[in-house]
């Protein structure tokens, strides 16, 4: 049987909580929060993950679990924190899950060429891919302190939250991947 | 140390951005609603088949990722028949009359283009969340906004790059290819990974495969030239400095030697290779690529724009009207401004305006060309 045509409506979907709460508020609540804080997620899961390829099924995870704990988060300003948490978390575990399969020859750790957004030059393009090739170098836990520190620009106390370590060990973890990403800085 | 890791993420701050848009979000949302509604309401028969449904429906509601009932792109008929044209501005033109391909059915994540036979020039629009693949024998070329040939002969593929990049996959292995490179596919067992630069007109292509290098088993020759091989650079550059006659004076294994080092993070060790390449090997068609490669280290990761810009110069005098040409002459430009030679600068820029009036880099180049 063919597939039918593609096609596109304007439907949007209502996510509706059957069982404990059956108020549409709660749904129309973890849509707005879903809507204001997915690209939000999504930025930190590429930066960790380097793979857009994976985005997707990330975004999921973190929201599904996050839609269990939703009711349990009393303050607003604490949501984009949490969700943080849950995203380096599910990153780490999918890092470190490459990491195994690529050791198996059922992955790579080489990164896509084309990491970068079309603005960026062949050589902007080249320097994203290059600092995504060491990453993948670097053990998954010292990749995801890195890119906390230098690229969302966390402090390391946030970091160690987020990672849920104490600071010490983010600074031990950020040491083996500027070792790692020291041996040349771009010029010029 | 801690300013050396700022500077390196600074380009991923600004150009590792997903692609997140609203068809997008709105899937991954449909998605979850999906996943919650089916841990919470049960096994019950009838609302698993509710589910499946709504499932079901918000795939054709997000995957095509249109605003309007659209069909996804297909080929649209062209007054050349050689040239096939899709809707996002995509073409496939075919070279020769025995150069067949096969569209099959777009897929309704991006395009899937089969060569069957003979040669083909495609010209990719940017695939935003979507994909754009040739395949060709046992070989995929996926690409991402960029402009290539592919060709097969018997039982191997070329594949250059005119814009862009590509990623040339087959099963167990991958390899990337800029604008200006090209390389035969799959690599026989002794051959150099070396690139060809892109030639301009399809006889110019080589017939056979590039010089090999070969190696006594078991020698650290082999285990220099398997480790570039399997991209283990930083093992390469290792073995090479210990024993530096791991390669010798072809200019394959220069080649070889020049990637070791500039993958694996030293990039004035890599020039050292370069160099030797275009004093020993001016006539070679590779050799344009190794003296735009020499510019590009120069000028980005050495801070040498001065030397820079003269290697730029050395690839246009060495390939004149090669694929690098164009680009050589804005990067020298460039150069040349960062040195502060703002005749110069301006000079070039009137030359690139004149030669490329709708050049890639037109717009860039006629600033440099009107600041002081």
């Amino acid at each position: 049987m063919s597939p039918p045509p593609i096609s596109v409506t304007r439907t949007r979907p209502v996510l509706r909580v059957v069982g404990a709460r059956p108020d549409d508020a709660d749904s129309l609540e973890f849509e707005a929060v879903f809507r204001r804080y997915s690209p939000y997620v999504a930025t930190i899961g590429l930066r960790l993950l380097g793979r857009d390829s994976e985005l997707d099924d990330l975004v999921q995870d973190v929201f599904i679990e996050a839609h269990r704990g939703l009711r349990n988060v009393r303050e607003p300003a604490a949501l984009r924190g949490w969700l943080a948490r849950i995203c380096v978390r599910k990153c780490l575990r999918r890092l470190r899950r490459r990491r195994l399969r690529a050791f198996l020859h059922l992955d790579t750790l080489e990164p896509n060429l084309w990491l970068a957004t079309a603005e960026a030059s062949p050589e902007q393009a080249a320097e994203v891919a290059a600092i995504y090739r060491t990453l993948g170098r670097v053990a998954a836990e010292a990749r995801v302190a890195w890119v906390l520190r230098y690229v969302e620009g966390e402090t390391l106390d946030d970091i160690a939250v987020l990672c849920g370590c104490s600071k010490s060990t983010v600074q031990r973890r950020l040491r083996a991947a500027e070792r790692a990403v020291e041996p040349e800085a771009p010029h010029g | 140390m801690a300013d050396a890791d700022q500077r390196r993420a600074d380009p991923v701050q600004r150009f590792l951005v997903p692609n997140w848009h609203p068809a997008r979000s709105e899937k991954n949302l449909a998605r979850i609603a999906a996943h919650v509604r089916r841990r919470q309401q049960g096994a019950r028969l009838a609302l698993a088949l509710a589910a499946a449904f709504t499932l079901l429906a918000a795939a054709f509601f997000v995957v095509g990722s249109r605003p309007t009932t659209t069909p996804v792109p297909a080929p649209i008929a062209s007054a050349d028949a050689r040239i096939l044209r899709f809707a996002d501005g995509s073409s496939v033109e075919l070279e020769g009359t025995a150069s067949r391909v096969d569209t099959g059915l777009a897929s309704q994540g991006g395009i899937d283009v089969s060569l069957q036979a003979g040669a083909a020039r495609f010209e990719v629009a940017p695939q935003h969340g979507g994909h754009f693949v040739v395949h060709a024998g046992n070989l995929d070329v996926v690409v991402i906004g960029t402009i290539f040939r592919v060709e097969r002969r018997g039982s191997r593929v070329h594949v250059g790059v005119e814009r862009g990049r590509v990623e040339v996959r087959w099963q167990g292995g991958m390899r990337a290819l800029i604008a200006g490179e090209s390389a035969w596919f799959p690599a026989e067992a002794n051959s150099s990974p070396s690139d060809t630069p892109l030639e301009a007109e399809p006889e110019a292509l080589p017939a056979a495969p590039l010089p090999a290098v070969t190696v006594e088993p078991h020698s650290e020759r082999k285990r220099f030239v398997d480790h570039v091989n399997r991209g283990e650079y930083g093992e390469a550059f290792a073995l090479l400095e210990r024993s530096p006659d791991v390669v010798g004076s072809s200019l394959a294994e220069l080649l070889l030697a020049a990637d070791a080092a500039r993958l694996s993070g030293h990039p004035a060790q890599a020039l050292i290779y370069l160099e030797r390449i275009t004093k020993e090997y001016p006539r070679d068609a590779r050799t344009p690529l190794a003296a735009f490669t020499m510019g590009r280290i120069l000028m980005s990761q050495l801070g040498k724009p001065g030397r820079a810009a003269d290697a730029f110069a050395l690839t246009r005098r060495l390939a004149p009207r090669g694929p690098l040409a164009e680009d050589a002459l804005a990067r020298e430009a460039e150069a040349a401004e960062r040195t502060g030679a703002r005749e110069r600068a301006r000079t070039l820029s009137e030359e690139y305006q004149r030669l490329y009036p709708s050049g890639r880099r037109l717009s860039s180049v006629q600033q440099r060309g009107l600041r002081e």
